[in-house]
């Protein structure tokens, strides 16, 4: 923590070699969230890249409140959410409740897929319902917050994700009848 | 499909938490590119290391030669036989020319001019007498020495090393001008001669260096830089040695890309929220309520945010040159490396535009520069001496950048180059 604390005092000075060092410290981890972000890899290291830049270039308003890899993690979905909001149309509500009751998927069937299976999977769902169901299912934003963020009703939010995750179901099975 | 669960949220979320991937190396390099660079007080340890080194390589030499320069030359002491001889010393306030005629053809039986003749250093000056002053210098060797109209008379001190002053049997009436004479309590005379020179002497300078660099395989205007020098050389013989300090500032422009959205009154409509129909003898007639709804939206924008950003460069050269020296001018040519490093920089922050308004993505575009820069530069200079000791200097100079002051991002020129001219004074120290 106190190493963390002196890398960061380095990295408001512009020093190189400990902005290198902070990006080795989170890179991995992130590079996780930028992946399931994004679309594909390349997307995913534009990401990834411009969010490390805005990590760097915004480091001065890191007020120490929470923790640093939070505060970058938020930096890298906000990145993310901004690189696809552009194209981000969405449909119609639906009526969530045909939806909860579909979702029953065999835990063992997850169990044997590994994170990159399941990363291609996530990849293949269109840029709205993906965004969500990262920032709803992994990351842990609520409908609300989502709302705000793109402008749009808590119901419409609930709606995409149910979407989503109807989807990513039909797409385990297919997978699981491979 | 046993152990159902509708809880996929949990099972990706688990799946995904030591999901680390490893980005490839290339993300680094393209964050690094678009970094800030770093001011002097976040010089890195290799940079520090380097700096160190490269004073270090200048002040050795440096040192020898302010040493070499500050130890007196030793002429060598002219074992000639010194004739009886008269001085008569003309008045000046502090150098006194002196005039040697010899008294009679003798010829002293010492050969030599004795080390004890000569005067060590003497703490205070010497008064002499207004009359006529008949000094025994040897047992065979006279000295007489007329100060008319003057009553008292100080010397400069100079070291006994520095005798020069002879009196040849050739040339029995000698005339040293510059000179000075020495009178310890014994009466013993030593002379000096203070005008002999050094063989070396150095420079001060102060210089103003516009330049022009251009960046031939770019499609960028031309870049201007100003340096200002203090330098300081060593002249030996028509050769000379050239370093110093300078301070070169530059400028870029840079841009800022600022996508955003703005809450923004687009305009209104009439609202009808209720109709009736009246019946009258020319039928039935509608009347509509309206009521009028302002349409507010966020509209998404693009500016580019323009600044000036100010780079200030410390310089290091290093020269050698050949200088031709011509009554009132000099002339000359030289050449060497010179080191810059980036002490400073400033970088504006972005304008944003005015009002409510959210960010979506605010892209520097600023051109990046490298923090350590070699260059060769060549010169040919022209001097013009204003006195003695003071000349006034023009100097067209070539500089060949070693490699582009730029990140490679930006510019495709690998070596730009630069024409200035440089002005300034010289001091004789």
């Amino acid at each position: 923590m106190h190493s963390e604390k002196k890398i960061i005092e380095k990295c408001l000075k512009n020093d190189t070699k400990a902005q290198e060092k902070l990006y080795r410290l989170f890179s991995q981890k992130m590079f996780g969230v930028c992946l399931r972000f994004a679309k594909n890899k390349m997307e995913a290291e534009d990401i990834l890249q411009e969010g490390f830049i805005k990590v760097f270039s915004f480091l001065k308003n890191y007020r120490n409140e929470g923790s640093l890899e939070g505060w970058i993690r938020k930096t890298m979905i906000n990145t993310a959410i901004n690189y696809y909001r552009k194209n981000a149309r969405f449909a119609n509500e639906v009526d969530i409740d045909n939806y909860e009751v579909k979702q029953n998927v065999n835990e063992s069937v997850i169990d044997r897929f590994a994170a990159n299976e399941l990363l291609k999977i996530i990849n293949t769902l269109p840029d709205i319902y993906r965004l969500i169901f990262n920032m709803s299912a992994i990351e842990g934003y609520t409908h609300k917050e989502i709302g705000e963020i793109f402008n749009i009703s808590e119901n419409t939010s609930k709606s995409q994700l149910m979407r989503a995750k109807s989807i990513l179901q039909q797409k385990l099975k297919e997978f699981e009848n491979k | 499909m046993e152990n159902s669960t509708n809880n996929i949220d949990l099972l990706f979320k688990k799946k995904f938490e030591d999901f680390q991937p490893k980005p490839p190396e290339s993300v680094w390099e393209k964050i690094k590119a678009n970094l800030p660079k770093n001011p002097i007080g976040g010089l890195s340890g290799s940079s520090f290391v380097k700096t160190f080194v490269v004073i270090l390589i200048l002040a050795v030499p440096a040192y020898f030669l302010i040493n070499f320069q500050e130890k007196p030359v030793k002429p060598p002491i002219n074992k000639k036989t010194v004739p009886n001889t008269k001085l008569t010393i003309k008045n000046t306030p502090k150098i006194a020319e002196i005039e040697i005629e010899p008294i009679s053809s003798d010829v002293v039986k010492n050969d030599e001019i004795t080390p004890t003749l000569v005067n060590k250093k003497i703490a205070k000056p010497v008064s002499i007498k207004e009359e006529a002053q008949k000094t025994q210098i040897t047992e065979n060797k006279t000295v007489i020495v007329n100060i008319p109209e003057v009553e008292e008379q100080s010397f400069i001190i100079a070291d006994n090393d520095l005798l020069l002053a002879y009196l040849p049997k050739e040339n029995p009436q000698i005339t040293t001008k510059k000179s000075t004479v020495n009178f310890n309590s014994k009466s013993e005379v030593t002379v000096f001669n203070t005008n002999e020179r050094k063989k070396g002497n150095f420079n001060l300078g102060v210089f103003v260096n516009p330049e022009m660099i251009f960046y031939p395989s770019d499609d960028i205007p031309n870049k201007t830089n100003l340096n200002l020098n203090l330098s300081i050389s060593y002249n030996f013989s028509n050769l000379f040695f050239e370093s110093g300090l300078g301070i070169g500032l530059a400028k870029d422009n840079g841009n800022f890309n600022i996508d955003y959205e703005r809450y923004e009154y687009l305009g209104s409509y009439e609202n009808v929220y209720n109709v009736t129909f009246d019946s009258t003898e020319n039928g039935v007639i509608p009347t509509f309520y309206t009521n009028t709804v302002d349409v507010y939206d966020s509209i998404r924008h693009v500016q580019i945010s323009q600044t000036q950003n100010c780079y200030t460069y410390l310089q290091i050269p290093l020269f050698i040159g050949y200088k031709i020296n011509s009554n009132k001018f000099s002339y000359s040519i030289k050449g060497g490396t010179s080191l810059s490093l980036l002490i400073f920089e400033k970088i504006p922050e972005a304008v944003l535009p005015s009002g409510n308004i959210s960010i979506i993505n605010l892209n520097e575009d600023n051109p990046g520069r490298i923090k350590t820069l070699w260059h060769f530069m060549f010169s040919a200079g022209i001097e013009y001496k204003l006195s003695d000791r003071m000349s006034i200097a023009i100097e067209p100079t070539f500089r060949y950048y070693m490699k582009s002051a730029y990140e490679r991002n930006y510019f495709t020129t690998k070596h730009p180059f630069s024409i200035g001219l440089r002005t300034g004074v010289l001091i004789k120290l």
